[in-house]
């Protein structure tokens, strides 16, 4: 038994050995988790204001129970039941981050490294959100550029080079097919992007008790979005939109953003055409070959992904033509932060 | 002291994170013997302590005190430092002594996907400063988890190599951990993880049988950087000092 067990202990170590110097059929994927920046402005948003953390805690969940579920289903009672889950879910204003891996395991586990660029972008979000919150004013140019050095510094790091949202990032197959076959559900997963855009631009405008009293205008707004989804928006809010003054003084972080939130609405879009993509292995090619598009490395110097950049001259991040030259831009579009707030937004106040 | 005192205070208190410590991940004895593959993230610390109780069919019994500190030095790295510290030390063997230090490192190969699992190997010393220790003891184990949507399966194989074996006892034992984990009320619900599973160490006396063991527990996410843990254990066959009952209480920080 003994010896048995010994060279059973053995296989199982070559096994491993040998599985992760090879590649095979199946997918081999490293786990490759990293903490976030350090520092002491971390933790800062739950403090300040804590209700927006909370909110943000929601969305999480918003994210990973809408792939989870689109993976499992694309009935669309099946696929509203899920998103009045979500709202549930926001509801009770959870104190901790959701294990995503708990709440979406399929999705987690077929999609490992889109799961990694997704996390490794939020805990970027999140540490801005810290930064912001802790009131460090003088520092922020500084810690700001260090936090983004360090995002960068990742493979899964999502350029921060504009890339042609409207054009062919917005021109795939399956493109649109979310919006459009679950409009409601769709609008709700903009609305929290519209919350995470304007959050920021009220950070910018004043320190933390000045936060604490502009923040739940915002709140509402997005509250209000919840209850009745902002359909007519036919296409995501855009950080220059919601958020200039970020947009503004933080243009590589916002273009990220605007990038991240894109590669969410393809992976939607892939999800939602079982037609195009029937089946597991050929859901993940497609998830694959577009987050290869969104990846900072695949942006420098010269090869194939430069050919998804924003065109030269597309001016506000290639998104402001009136409608004209895009049909998706025509119509209402979200406010901006500042719009929401009214006469409270004037000035900046460092309280 | 004190600063072991902050880290618990500033743990269980500090109320925010980028990134949460991850309580669906199991560590050794965070509740139970069985563990997964996946190491701390890179650059994270996690601190993990312990409070416990157990007795064993010679009518011993002791409080045992678990520490451990963990550190992500690199992708898919852990490197490990702790001891464990019990009442009654001279009679405590679990293999090792009261207050041997363990040093240990844990590489974790991939992520589990849809049709593979997840495999690590861990490497464990321990070193005799402990109470009536001697010999340098080493432990060499496979980590596999596999799930089955929401419930996750793990597997352990592991070798010891014992410095210090006396006279008719084996030099080398095997010991198996097995285990399963479920998010409790997931997807609605992720903070209180499920656990349970057994182990068979080989008897160390030729011929003696081996001890089996049974364990539950839980896991549970306090807040984005604390995670309690429970769990209590018997053994059901074995000779010797078999266990009766233990019962153990632990917490992990994040940092």
């Amino acid at each position: 038994m003994g010896r048995r067990f010994r060279i059973a202990t053995a296989g199982l170590a070559a096994a491993s050995a040998i599985l992760a110097s090879t590649s095979c059929s199946a997918p081999w994927i490293s786990r490759g988790e990293r903490m976030a920046p350090r520092g002491p402005w971390r933790g800062a948003l739950a403090l300040e204001p804590p209700a927006v953390y909370r909110e943000f805690n929601g969305i999480d969940f918003g994210h990973a129970h809408l792939g989870e579920t689109l993976l499992r289903t694309q009935d669309s009672s099946a696929v509203e039941g899920a998103r009045v889950e979500v709202l549930e879910f926001i509801a009770t204003r959870p104190a901790v981050p959701p294990d995503e891996a708990m709440i979406a395991p399929r999705f987690t586990r077929m999609f490992w490294e889109l799961e990694r660029t997704f996390g490794w972008a939020h805990a970027f979000h999140r540490s801005l959100y810290d930064l912001f919150a802790s009131g460090r004013t003088k520092e922020r140019r500084a810690l700001y550029e260090k936090l983004l050095a360090n995002y960068l510094a990742s493979a899964d790091a999502i350029t921060p080079k504009p890339l042609d949202h409207h054009g062919r990032l917005w021109g795939f197959e399956e493109s649109r097919s979310f919006r459009d076959r679950a409009p409601r559900f769709n609008s709700q997963i903009w609305a929290y992007r519209w919350l995470q855009a304007a959050v920021y631009d009220v950070q910018l405008m004043g320190g933390p008790r000045a936060q604490r009293e502009r923040m739940p205008k915002v709140l509402a707004q997005y509250h209000a979005y919840l209850e009745e989804p902002p359909i007519a928006w036919r296409f995501m809010p855009l950080m220059s939109e919601v958020a200039p003054r970020f947009a503004a003084e933080f243009p590589e972080a916002a273009t990220i953003f605007d990038n991240l939130h894109m590669l969410h609405d393809n992976v939607d879009d892939i999800l939602s055409r079982p037609d195009l993509y029937p089946n597991d292995r050929l859901r993940r090619q497609a998830v694959l070959r577009v987050l290869q598009i969104y990846r900072h490395a695949n942006h420098q110097g010269s090869g194939d992904y430069l050919a998804y950049e924003e065109p030269t001259g597309g001016g506000m991040a290639g998104h402001d033509m009136g409608g004209m030259a895009m049909p998706d831009m025509a119509g209402p579009r979200p406010p901006s932060a500042e719009r929401v707030l009214g006469a409270d937004s004037t000035g900046e106040d460092h309280r | 002291m004190r600063l072991l005192a902050a880290v618990i205070v500033l743990g269980v208190l500090a109320p925010s994170a980028a990134f949460a410590i991850s309580h669906g991940n199991l560590d050794e004895r965070r509740p139970l013997r069985v563990e997964d593959p996946y190491p701390v993230p890179r650059g994270e610390w996690s601190f993990e302590f312990g409070d416990g109780f157990q007795s064993t069919r010679g009518g011993e019994s002791r409080g045992i005190f678990p520490v451990e500190v963990l550190y992500g030095p690199a992708l898919n790295v852990q490197l490990g430092v702790g001891t464990t510290f019990a009442t009654r030390a001279e009679t405590f063997a679990d293999p090792g002594r009261s207050g041997d230090l363990r040093v240990s490192g844990l590489y974790d190969f991939n992520q589990e996907s849809t049709s593979l699992p997840a495999l690590g190997a861990k490497l464990t010393l321990e070193l005799p400063t402990g109470t009536s220790s001697d010999g340098v003891d080493f432990e060499a184990k496979g980590l596999a988890t596999k799930s089955l949507g929401s419930v996750s399966f793990h597997l352990n194989l592991g070798e010891h190599w014992f410095g210090d074996s006396p006279g008719p006892e084996r030099d080398t034992a095997y010991e198996v951990d097995f285990g399963a984990s479920l998010p409790f009320r997931a997807p609605m619900h992720t903070r209180l993880l499920l656990v349970g599973g057994g182990s068979i160490d080989q008897s160390r006396v030729p011929g003696a049988e081996n001890r089996v063991g049974l364990e539950a527990g839980l896991r549970w996410q306090y807040s984005p950087w604390t995670v309690f843990d429970l769990g209590a254990g018997t053994d059901v066959a074995g000779s010797g000092d078999r266990e009766d009952f233990h019962l153990a209480v632990g917490i992990s920080i994040g940092y």
